[in-house]
């Protein structure tokens, strides 16, 4: 049986996870990378733990099960830290105009 | 002068504001930081925490059976029902709950590894990564959505 590129595993999952975070790549690569790294370390362990014949199939895709799920947890927050500065740039352009809007209303909307 | 610029965009300006700001003067896309979330979370991943020390000492013994730790899944369980309960009943909080969702999952599988069996050490410490990435990213969210208060 082959044994599994990790560098290929690692450097084709970055390119993917860059290519649909575009937009919030430079302030996500920290995390996405670290979690890409960890998700390549697990599958060299279930790889190292069957072949040592210490895990079946069922257990391998619970681990992968595991590791899946924790990934989308940390890509959910990098999900919600882009929504918070999105918001907050939204909010910086209503200050921005606040004062000149209010006062030319004459009514305190902002 | 900076109000006769704005003058003729205020039209624009104002639609503009009833169509994102019905009620409140600033704009809300995601949940306020939720303490009783975020404690909610730290009690379970010390939980957790506590999981992987014990098993760690008892494995290669009886005492890492599954059966010796049922009560630890059930009460973990009842945690995860309570936090999606509160998840749930917040405005704009989709993020936490699939968070909450995600995290449950991993503790079934966690559950379900076990009652097959852990026979080694390796098949223990390699469940600690993913868990601790998980806890860290959702309390980073909440620490996150406290907003101004953090500074």
């Amino acid at each position: 049986m082959a044994n599994i590129d990790f560098d290929a595993l690692i450097s084709g999952m970055i390119k993917a996870v860059q290519g649909k975070l575009t937009k919030h790549w430079k302030e996500s690569k920290p995390y996405a990378e670290k979690e890409i790294r960890s998700f390549a370390e697990n599958i060299r362990l279930i790889e190292h733990l069957k072949n040592t014949g210490k895990i079946n199939e069922t257990q391998a895709k619970l681990y992968v099960d595991i590791q899946k799920n924790s990934m989308r947890i940390v890509l959910l927050t990098i999900e919600g830290l882009g929504i918070l500065a999105v918001e907050a740039a939204i909010n910086a352009a209503i200050d921005v105009v606040r004062s000149s809007v209010n006062t030319a209303l004459g009514w305190a909307i902002l | 002068m900076n109000n006769t610029l704005f003058l003729p965009k205020i039209p624009w300006l104002l639609g503009l504001v009833l169509i994102i700001l019905p009620a409140c003067s600033s704009v809300k896309l995601i949940s306020d930081y939720d303490e009783i979330t975020d404690k909610s979370v730290t009690a379970l991943q010390e939980k957790l925490s506590e999981f992987f020390v014990k098993m760690e000492t008892d494995i290669g013994t009886e005492a890492a059976a599954y059966t010796h730790y049922s009560s630890f899944y059930q009460q973990a369980k009842v945690n995860l029902a309570t936090l999606k309960i509160r998840a749930d009943a917040i405005d704009k909080n989709k993020i936490v709950q699939d968070q909450i969702a995600a995290l449950s999952i991993m503790l079934n599988d966690l559950e379900e590894l076990h009652r097959i069996g852990f026979t080694n050490l390796t098949q223990v410490k390699q469940l600690e990564p993913p868990f601790n990435s998980a806890f860290t990213a959702i309390i980073k969210l909440q620490l996150a959505l406290k907003r101004g208060e953090k500074k």
